[in-house]
């Protein structure tokens, strides 16, 4: 059994609710406080895979958009990244794709899961399920998930894990 | 070459011929590479280009495994570098300015920061006893006293240390002097988050790095290395000495754990192994107890205090005495001090002094002072302070005791009675004096000239006694009005007549109204009698006086039953003469 360290960047167009996915699941010591002042706030979310332990150590990005460039700066290390996207509002897909592009500029390999979060607000889920599709036929792993239910946040990091081992 | 020929040699010179075609046949191809390898060999030029094509690829597989060529080359680039030096130094200078700045630029941030710390430990340290002891064991042992106070007087505690991956920021090792670190991979991120941020917002060279941040009491001093950083937590003031060794840590790492750092991918595992390289740097430097020296701090004060005090206090108590007295001076009537102060260590006071007034060298005596340490000189002056007018003014009248003197404004009120002698000498006298200007004497009664004070005293000790309820006196007037008429005989010369008041009393018993006028009746009777013995009415007034007090006996009562005599003297006026 090893136990591994792993740098995961989280990064989302504001108000996606980046923040609140994480919270109930990770291990957190510093104040949302830090994301406005610092730009980044770091938890730990420990992921067991398989005979082994992951160690994510989480950067989350502060999501306002022009800084995203500066905060960008923070994915130098990271093993891995996950996306996050307002499932209600569409224009925070395309934020979450131009984040992936710049990512994937600067490392083509780095695993990575896109989160689109706020599934339990169906009535106002407004998605367009081909994008969606057209993206998973990519071979991107796409989960939709709740910070409020939880649903889905927990498989999301399992997935990232096992491909950052 | 063909092989035959129609013209046949002969056989010896068909042999060597034969021969050479066979060489041809046979070697021919070798000799011509030969040929083309001795014209290479032979051509320098040639040559050079040859080696200089293989040399790179010849020299980049062995420097890994030993330092042959770099030994070989090492006198080579030596003596390389001096030539371009002595040729021109500027080429070269240009070449590696870029990396010296950096370097000197480090050195002398670090070499000053020693030297500022070393200069304020040894300014806190320099006026304490403690202090003192540091300066002797300095002077004891031959080194630097900066050196010595360094070694004393450091109290810090290097709390935790945080090896750190420089590109994920992910904790390597970690080790706290006391507890548990909390969340230190966490705090390693946000080190490293830190360490961005300010290199981002600042726009400063990805090798340049927050060096310390400063909260508190809290230090956190950052070594950089090109694959980790070295983190130290530090409580206290940390001597510039462990920012060296956190370097060599750092740099030591960096040597043991090369492959490790460069090919990281989230395995710590390795790192436990320098866990007692960074434990030996979780160090505690204890100030020696400050108690003793402290306590000695304490007594040498106490000392000054004390020495001062015996020097300060009979000084103090001297000079508060030669201000009491000042304020006596200042104070007293008659003395006005001009000058005051401290020569030759002798005080000295000046100023003017009326005969009247208060004697300063007794007042010296008075002040606790010794008079031979203090100097006066006093010009005599008049002053017109009432209190020494007054004084004056009863030393030159010299006034008898039933005379009562009084100033007010400048003006003299002359009270009670007084021979009529001294009354005319104070008449004459009292507007000359200074500080006199009105003469008050309504309230003084002339007792008349001196030849006569006998005759007014027998009259004054007269007394006529009367019966319950009489107005009648019991015994002759003649002697009386013998005495009246030898006053107003020895009056005359002096211009002066007789006034007589006759007071006549009651005693308690009866009506007070009643007594009242019984008063007046015997006092009006014996004027009256007077006058019928020829005495001028002029000369005579009368007044009831009623017993005031409750008489205890009869005997009491019978002696306040009577008439009795004052006598005074007034002008007379021109006619009645």
């Amino acid at each position: 059994m090893t136990a591994l360290e792993k740098k995961v960047c989280m990064m989302g167009a504001p108000g996606v609710g980046k923040t609140s996915l994480v919270r109930r699941y990770v291990e957190s010591t510093f104040s949302d406080k830090y994301l406005s002042t610092v730009g980044v706030k770091i938890d730990r979310k420990v992921v067991p895979v398989g005979d082994d332990t992951i160690n994510m150590m989480l950067w989350d990005l502060q999501g306002e958009e022009r800084y995203q460039w500066v905060r960008l700066q923070y994915l130098r290390g990271a093993s891995g990244y996950v996306l996050v996207a307002d499932g209600t509002r569409p224009e925070t897909l395309e934020v979450a794709l131009g984040l992936q592009e710049n990512a994937a500029g600067r490392d083509e390999s780095l695993p990575f899961v896109l989160l689109i979060n706020k599934s339990d607000l169906t009535a106002d889920w407004s998605m367009d399920a081909a994008r969606v599709g057209e993206l998973r036929g990519k071979g991107w792993t796409v989960l939709e998930t709740s910070a409020k239910s939880g649903n889905g946040v927990e498989e999301a990091f399992r997935d990232l894990a096992t491909r950052l081992l | 070459m063909p092989l035959e020929s129609d013209e046949r040699p002969t056989t010896e010179n068909g042999d060597r011929e034969r021969l050479s075609r066979l060489r041809a046949i046979l070697f021919g191809a070798e000799r011509e590479r030969l040929y083309h390898l001795e014209e290479r060999l032979g051509d320098p030029t040639a040559l050079a280009r040859e080696v200089g094509d293989v040399l790179p690829a010849a020299l980049e597989p062995r420097s890994p495994e030993d330092h042959r060529i770099a030994n070989a080359l090492a006198p080579l680039i030596e003596d390389g570098v001096k030539t371009s030096v002595r040729r021109d130094p500027q080429p070269l200078a240009d070449a590696i300015f870029p990396v010296i700045g950096p370097a000197i630029r480090r050195a002398i941030r670090a070499a000053l920061a020693e030297l500022v710390q070393s200069i304020n430990q040894t300014l806190d340290h320099t006026f304490s006893v403690r202090g003192l002891r540091w300066r002797w064991e300095a002077i004891r042992t031959g080194r630097s006293f900066g050196e010595v106070v360094l070694q004393h007087s450091l109290v810090y505690r290097v709390e935790q240390l945080y090896l750190i991956h420089r590109e994920t920021g992910l904790l390597l090792q970690h080790v706290v002097a006391t507890g548990e670190g909390d969340a230190a991979e966490m705090v390693a991120g946000m080190l490293t988050a830190i360490q961005d941020f300010v290199r981002d917002s600042f726009k400063v060279d990805r090798a340049e790095a927050l060096e310390t941040m400063q909260v508190g009491e809290l230090t956190v001093w950052v070594e950089q290395g090109p694959a980790a950083i070295l983190a130290a937590v530090i409580r206290g003031q940390a001597p510039q000495t462990l920012r060296t060794e956190l370097e060599d840590v750092v740099e030591r790492l960096h040597a043991d754990f090369g492959p490790e750092l460069g090919e990281f991918e989230g395995n710590i595992a390795p790192f436990a192994r320098c866990r007692p390289e960074l434990e030996r740097l979780l160090r505690a430097e204890v100030a020696p107890t400050a108690r003793s020296s402290r306590w000695g701090a304490w007594a040498v004060a106490a000392a000054a205090i004390i020495l001062l005090g015996l020097w300060l206090i009979p000084r103090e108590v001297r000079s508060n005495r030669w201000e009491a007295y000042l304020d006596r001076l200042r104070e007293s009537p008659g003395l006005v001090v001009t000058e005051t102060g401290r020569r030759n260590g002798r005080y000295f006071v000046s100023g003017l002094r009326d005969p009247q007034a208060a004697d300063p060298s007794a007042l010296v005596r008075e002040a606790g002072l010794d008079p031979r340490s203090v100097d006066g000189r006093w010009e005599p002056y008049v002053s017109l302070d009432p209190v020494l007018v007054a004084g004056r003014i009863r030393k030159l009248l010299d006034p008898p005791a039933q005379v009562d003197l009084a100033l007010a404004d400048g003006e003299l009120t002359l009270s009670g009675r007084a021979p009529h002698e001294w009354i005319t000498r104070a008449k004459a006298m009292a507007p000359a004096l200074p500080g006199v200007t009105r003469l008050r004497m309504d309230q003084l009664v002339d007792q008349g000239p001196a030849s006569l004070v006998e005759t007014v005293n027998a009259v004054e000790q007269r007394e006529y006694r009367f019966a319950v309820g009489s107005d009648a006196p019991g015994e002759s007037l003649i002697p009386l009005t013998a005495d009246l008429r030898e006053l107003g005989r020895g009056g005359r010369p002096f211009g002066l007549r007789p006034l007589v008041e006759i007071t006549g009393e009651t005693d308690d018993l009866g009506d007070r109204q009643v007594n009242a006028r019984l008063g007046q009746a015997r006092a009006d009777r014996i004027a009256a009698l007077l006058r019928e013995e020829g005495i001028p009415g002029e000369w005579l007034t009368s007044r009831g006086l009623e017993a005031s007090e409750s008489l205890a006996s009869d005997s009491a009562r019978a002696q306040h039953r009577r008439v009795w005599f004052r006598v005074g003297f007034v002008s007379q006026l021109p006619e009645e003469r």
